[in-house]
């Protein structure tokens, strides 16, 4: 009952959140930039025998998986170095 | 090649000289399914005329909220592009007689039993046939302008390749001693269709006493003929399909049906269908010379081949839903930017049911803005059922109170040699059973706990229970006190405390379905705009789609590489990069892994560099090396 009354309000919350944006739909533009960005892509796909689309998507990934990390490491000196009043260093 | 979609189904088809070729990206394979084959004739339809074919599922890209699960045919942007994915089925010829042995099994075929299939791609239709157990032969193009005769086993210059094949499967024993077909359309196919055209697939199979084709006088020459049988191709399988009725996908028409007692099975690519169709019949000679193709417009059916920009039209996109947690159907729309008669068609918005309510139906109509002519449905899928359990008594056991209460649905594959393996969403994708109940019925096995469902009951919903699941009722609560009449002193306050735990702290899935529905309705409310944050993600999450789309294009299915239009100045598409084979393809093998390479050892160097820099290496290097040095003297 608790957990459900937890919920339920969390619920309304954010339902009554949600309801406060004012409601929107994409602009006729905004569908024609949609169409023109997929047949834009859709074009490049022309490439995929020629281009390692996949392989960028692998370098991509990576990188991504290596700049979080790098942040983490980051963000753990900072952290650090409170504990060592400075003497860490954050780098 | 025209790359407008209407444009391009109402142009009248163009000759074979200038057959659009398609450009295929995805992988997969068609096999289409039928009864009932015959000599085939030249009969052109673009006609709503009594018809059957399948019930397809056009999705724009991969739109956000709505699984592909059901599509069959799926649009690419742009315009209607359609890729095949799904795997229509396999024509049978069942025989009944226990036989061992391929021999066997083909002796036990009816005489006269012929299956065939039609593969249609672009501006092209072919036609296969075979009877007992003798491999197909060909049959000219009939829907053309220009008399196309290609065996469908046939290789186009940009790697993609129709084929068509029929073998006997012997299963002693087994379910289906039978003589079967099968269309597959391998190299990638299934998007191999470029902007504005079409592919289709239809295959049939019968028994015809006297009917044959004679290829070597390319005559045909019917006996009187009884069909016993015939069901038509059905991709998506639904109530709706079947003998006499008719289905479309952009404009492209096939058919079986019966002409003078004899089984047609008529294919054609055309405008948006209108009831203006016209239908070309194959005189006794089986030929369709002297008689035109009526054009047909999608600007009210006016016979026009000129567009009109001056008309200016929107495709409206209907979804009916059902509500998960019940009641009744509701209707969600959606509209297309408007677009003038000749324009590329723009994409085709898929309105997408509240939170997890099922989609039952979606339909595309063609509106003018001027209301000169009356909506014209150009996509249309199945309607699935709307049966409810008070419908099916046999479902008693998995309902709540019934002896197997709750029971889980499953989707289990029967092969051709009689064993069973579960559902496999990885390798059953693009072997869509939607369309099985309608053709081979013992390929799945839809239940519910013990109880056999019809197989559409498994479809489009795999993942949930079948829509005339109860909620289970809740159980909190529920003589949890009841462990407490117990001779153990323990439990004489663990139990009370328990149950207080667990009244205070568990919630009923009712709760939570509530709190989660509450959330979903107020994000993605089932009529009206969306609120900005979710028609914002919607809107970018249709962005994204496409870029994954392009990094997952790979294989040999692009093997063309880009296409360059040159069609205003009468030169047609080009493909400078074309690679498929000869030279081009030995260089791209040569090229396309050093560029792996090289992007690869640079995103390393760059993680290296990156990650070596942050844990700063190098001055622990030099202190390390300053250090031993200091050691040292």
């Amino acid at each position: 009952m608790i957990t459900e009354t937890v919920l339920d309000l969390c619920s309304r919350v954010i339902a009554w959140l949600v309801g406060l944006m004012p409601s929107w739909t994409p602009p006729e533009w905004a569908d024609s930039l949609g169409q023109t960005w997929a047949d834009t892509l859709a074009n490049a796909g022309g490439f995929s025998y020629w281009l390692p689309f996949s392989a960028f998507a692998a370098a991509i990934l990576g990188l991504s998986i290596a700049f979080a990390l790098a942040v983490t490491i980051r963000i753990a000196r900072i952290v650090a170095s409170f504990a060592t009043l400075g003497g860490g260093g954050a780098g | 090649m025209q790359h407008d979609g209407l444009r391009t189904l109402r142009a009248p088809l163009p000759p074979e000289g200038r057959q659009a070729k398609p450009k295929p990206r995805r992988r997969g394979r068609v096999l289409a399914s039928l009864l009932a084959v015959v000599p085939v004739f030249g009969v052109v339809a673009l006609g709503s005329s009594g018809v059957a074919y399948a019930s397809v599922d056009v999705l724009p890209v991969a739109p956000q909220g709505i699984p592909a699960t059901i599509g069959d045919i799926v649009a690419t942007n742009p315009s209607w592009a359609v890729t095949v994915r799904g795997v229509a089925a396999e024509v049978t010829v069942g025989a009944t007689a226990a036989a061992a042995g391929a021999a066997g099994v083909a002796a036990a075929v009816p005489a006269g039993a012929v299956v065939g299939a039609v593969i249609g791609v672009g501006t092209a239709a072919y036609m296969t046939w075979t009877a007992g157990n003798e491999l197909g032969q060909m049959l000219p193009c009939w829907s053309c302008s220009g008399v196309v005769t290609e065996h469908p086993n046939k290789t186009y210059s940009n790697g993609l390749s129709l084929s068509w094949s029929q073998s006997v499967v012997s299963t002693p024993g087994g379910p289906a001693d039978r003589l079967t077909a099968t269309v597959t359309l391998p190299s990638g196919y299934d998007s191999s269709v470029a902007s504005g055209m079409n592919a289709y697939y239809a295959a049939a199979s019968g028994v015809t006493p006297n009917g044959y084709y004679d290829s070597a006088s390319t005559s045909n020459k019917y006996g009187p003929t009884s069909w016993t049988y015939a069901l038509s191709a059905c991709v998506s399988g639904y109530n709706s399909c079947g003998f006499g009725q008719t289905r479309y996908f952009s404009g492209g028409c096939v058919s079986v049906y019966t002409i003078a007692g004899q089984m047609v099975l008529r294919a054609a690519y055309g405008g948006v269908p209108s009831g203006s169709c016209t239908t070309l019949v194959a005189n006794a000679a089986g030929s369709t010379a002297g008689q035109t193709q009526a054009p047909v417009s999608q600007s009210g059916g006016d016979g026009g081949t000129t567009p009109q920009p001056s008309k200016l039209l929107e495709l409206v996109s209907s979804a009916q839903c059902r509500p998960a947690a019940g009641g009744a159907l509701y209707t969600v729309t959606k509209k297309s930017a408007s677009f003038t008669d000749g324009a590329p068609i723009p994409v085709v918005p898929v309105p997408a049911c509240n939170g997890l309510d099922t989609r039952m139906s979606w339909t595309v109509k063609v509106h003018p803005l001027d209301g000169s002519f009356p909506d014209k449905t150009v996509i249309e899928t199945g309607t699935m059922p709307t049966s409810a359990p008070a419908d099916h008594p046999e479902w008693a056991p998995c309902m709540p109170g019934g002896a197997q209460h709750p029971c889980t649905l499953t989707l289990t594959r029967v092969l051709p040699d009689g064993t069973t393996r579960p559902y496999d969403p990885a390798t059953d994708y693009k072997s869509n059973p939607l369309e099985q109940p309608n053709t081979d019925p013992e390929s799945w096995l839809c239940k519910w706990g013990t109880i056999r469902l019809p197989v559409a009951e498994c479809s489009g919903i795999y993942r949930q229970p079948p829509r005339a699941s109860p909620v289970p009722p809740a159980t909190s609560g529920e003589n949890c006190l009841g462990g407490a009449v117990s001779w153990n002193p323990i439990n004489w306050v663990f139990v009370p405390v328990k149950c207080a735990l667990k009244w205070a702290f568990v919630p009923t899935e009712a709760s939570l379905q509530a709190s989660a529905s509450r959330i979903g309705g107020a994000w993605n409310p089932p009529t009206g705009a969306k609120p900005a944050p979710a028609a914002a993600a919607a809107f970018l999450g249709g962005l994204i789609v496409p870029v994954t789309d392009v990094f997952q294009n790979t294989g040999t299915a692009n093997c063309q590489g880009p296409a360059l239009d040159f069609s205003v100045i009468d030169i047609g598409t080009i493909y400078p990069l074309d690679a498929c084979t000869g030279p081009m393809n030995y260089a791209r093998n040569i090229v396309y892994p050093l560029e792996a390479f090289v992007v690869l050892l640079g995103a390393v160097t760059i993680m290296s560099s990156m990650l070596l820099h942050t844990i700063q290496v190098a001055p622990l290097l030099h202190q390390a090396q300053v250090r031993a040095r200091w050691m040292n003297a």
